[in-house]
């Protein structure tokens, strides 16, 4: 009782979350006289045979296992075993991690090789700042990230170090699609100005290809993409209701002969197939017009057919509604038979025909079935739900 | 009985809606349909046209559809037959099938393993071993299959 006091008195941040086995969790305090701080030390500690030391285990964050590694565990034991409390164990300890402290903070830890690559960034960020350029670089504030953008288009890299040791770059995330002849990730050890110059190099070459699916975006019904972002070199555009063509450009010659692929009903397609195949077809294709303009001569039409307005909008939602049956999809199956079965977690709350669940937990091997009910996981949810076994 | 009118539902949407990437077309046969994919970005196979072939069995949807690739593709998990090795086209208790997946969910899934291939359950071991210890050179050959497999030519 004495200790515990003892305890609670000296180490106000240490709590006592648990009687059998004895456990305290919370900070200790050690003072870092070389910095002249205070460092937080999160433990836990776990003493069963309390008041007594045997089998005492102390736990401690990650850090600072790293810090002092195994050399610090014998010590810990040797403290334990000559201590008589665990209040005076506490304090001893203190006193060893602050010396450890102090020592290490005399030694500089070795970060070298970290801090060599962060060094080499820093001064080619400076360097590529320092120029002039229609590409915008930021950095956060850690170095992981650069981003370079230019004219609303971005590519954010994180630099890291290959297995083979080399500083290469990883892509987070881009607005440019895979271009011939450009890959940040191909070359090994590019410098940041050389990434700056391929990557304005390719936004320049690519103005031309976007121009031209700006035009289709504009005119054409387009149904793939969804909402077209500049990597997307391909366009869907549908002719009518039963066919499309998916059409690509190439972006080192955005208005040459691109590649178009039919897709819809098997009859419209082969007489669209053969149109484009034809190689007068080919010859009349004008480098000089637009992708658009070409598309209508090859096509022998006027204009390309619109969305149709009010068609699209209102049937937004999911596949299944919310009083429908999850397994068939329907409401109502014969005989006018409704959903009759509901998940009981009440954030799943799926509608089954009990037939239908039925059916799909009779597939299961883990099935139970009791009586004339059967048991298994629910197909959205995976908790248990259960139905009657018809009976015949 | 709840097949017919399940698939119905589930292609008209898809033809309609089309998930972004995604081509489907109703056809004569509704037990058999071809499928169309993009390849996603940031994938080596970005902007490949892949078909796919999708067989409803009779007893869809309480057993999961078939699917497979007609075009080549160099991916750890997915054969030279096309053949796809994905939990979900699978029966539990081995895989995770469940009649509550749409065929939507089901294709906007493998157009995901396209870009994130998962080498922990392999098809094709070499190439799962290749995209873990030397991804630049499983990306570099996976583009250059895809360039010479998935051409979109007519």
């Amino acid at each position: 009782m004495e200790d515990f006091k003892e305890i609670y008195k000296n180490f106000p941040e240490l709590i006592y979350i648990n009687e059998s086995p004895s456990t305290w969790k919370g900070i200790l305090t050690a003072v870092n006289r070389h910095k002249n701080c205070d460092i937080k030390i999160k433990v836990k500690l776990v003493a069963p045979s309390f008041p007594a030391l045997e089998d005492v285990t102390i736990f401690f964050g990650k850090n600072l296992a790293n810090l002092f590694g195994t050399s610090f565990k014998n010590q810990i034991d040797s403290i334990l075993k000559r201590s008589e409390s665990l209040s005076k164990f506490l304090g001893e300890l203190i006193a060893v991690i602050e010396q450890l402290l102090c020592d290490q903070s005399n030694r500089e830890i070795n970060f070298n090789c970290e801090t060599d690559s962060r060094d080499k960034l820093l001064k080619e960020l400076k360097f590529v700042l320092s120029e002039r350029s229609e590409v915008e670089i930021s950095a956060s504030k850690n170095l992981s990230r650069i981003k370079l953008s230019m004219n609303e288009i971005s590519l954010v890299i994180q630099p890291c170090v290959s297995s083979l040791g080399q500083n290469t770059w990883k892509i987070i995330s881009s607005d440019l699609p895979e271009l011939p002849g450009f890959n940040v990730c191909d070359r090994k050890s590019l410098t940041l100005k050389e990434i700056r110059n391929s990557f304005q190099k390719q936004v320049i070459t690519l103005e031309d290809v976007w121009e031209q699916l700006r035009k289709i975006d504009n005119y054409c019904w387009v149904t793939d993409p969804i909402d077209p972002k500049p990597y997307h070199l391909y366009r869907r555009i549908n002719l009518s209701p039963t066919l499309s063509f998916i059409l690509t450009l190439n972006p080192l010659d955005p208005t040459g002969y691109p590649n178009i692929k039919f897709l819809g009903a098997k009859k419209e397609v082969e007489k669209y197939r053969d149109m484009i195949q034809d190689e007068d077809a080919i010859d009349k294709w004008e480098l000089e017009d637009s992708v658009y303009e070409n598309l209508l001569t090859l096509l022998n039409i006027d204009e390309f057919p619109v969305k149709p307005k009010q068609a699209e909008e209102n049937e937004e939602g999911g596949m299944v509604g919310d009083e429908e049956c999850c397994i068939c999809f329907s409401k109502e199956i014969e005989e006018n038979e409704l959903p009759n079965e509901v998940c009981n977690n009440y954030r799943c709350r799926k509608n089954f025909h009990s037939t239908c669940l039925f059916q799909w937990l009779q597939e299961l091997v883990s099935n139970k079935i009791v009586f004339n009910q059967i048991f298994g996981p629910c197909p959205n949810c995976g908790d248990e739900v259960s139905c009657n076994v018809p009976a015949s | 009985m709840s097949k017919l009118q399940r698939l119905n539902r589930e292609i008209k949407r898809l033809v309609d809606h089309p998930p972004e990437g995604i081509i489907c077309y109703p056809s004569d046969n509704l037990n058999n349909l071809s499928i169309n994919i993009i390849g996603p970005h940031s994938s080596p196979y970005e902007g490949t046209l892949f078909e796919m072939e999708l067989e409803i069995p009779d007893r869809y949807p309480f057993v999961p559809p078939r699917l497979k690739f007609v075009t080549p593709v160099y991916h750890p998990n997915i054969d030279n037959q096309g053949r796809i090795c994905m939990d979900l086209l699978k029966m539990p208790p081995n895989g995770g099938w469940r009649p509550t997946i749409s065929l939507e969910n089901l294709l906007v899934a493998v157009q995901s393993l396209l870009g994130n291939p998962n080498p922990d359950d392999p098809l094709m071991v070499d190439i799962a071993e290749e995209y873990r210890y030397n991804k630049q050179e499983f990306e570099r050959k996976a583009r250059l299959h895809a360039k010479e497999n998935g051409k979109l030519s007519s």
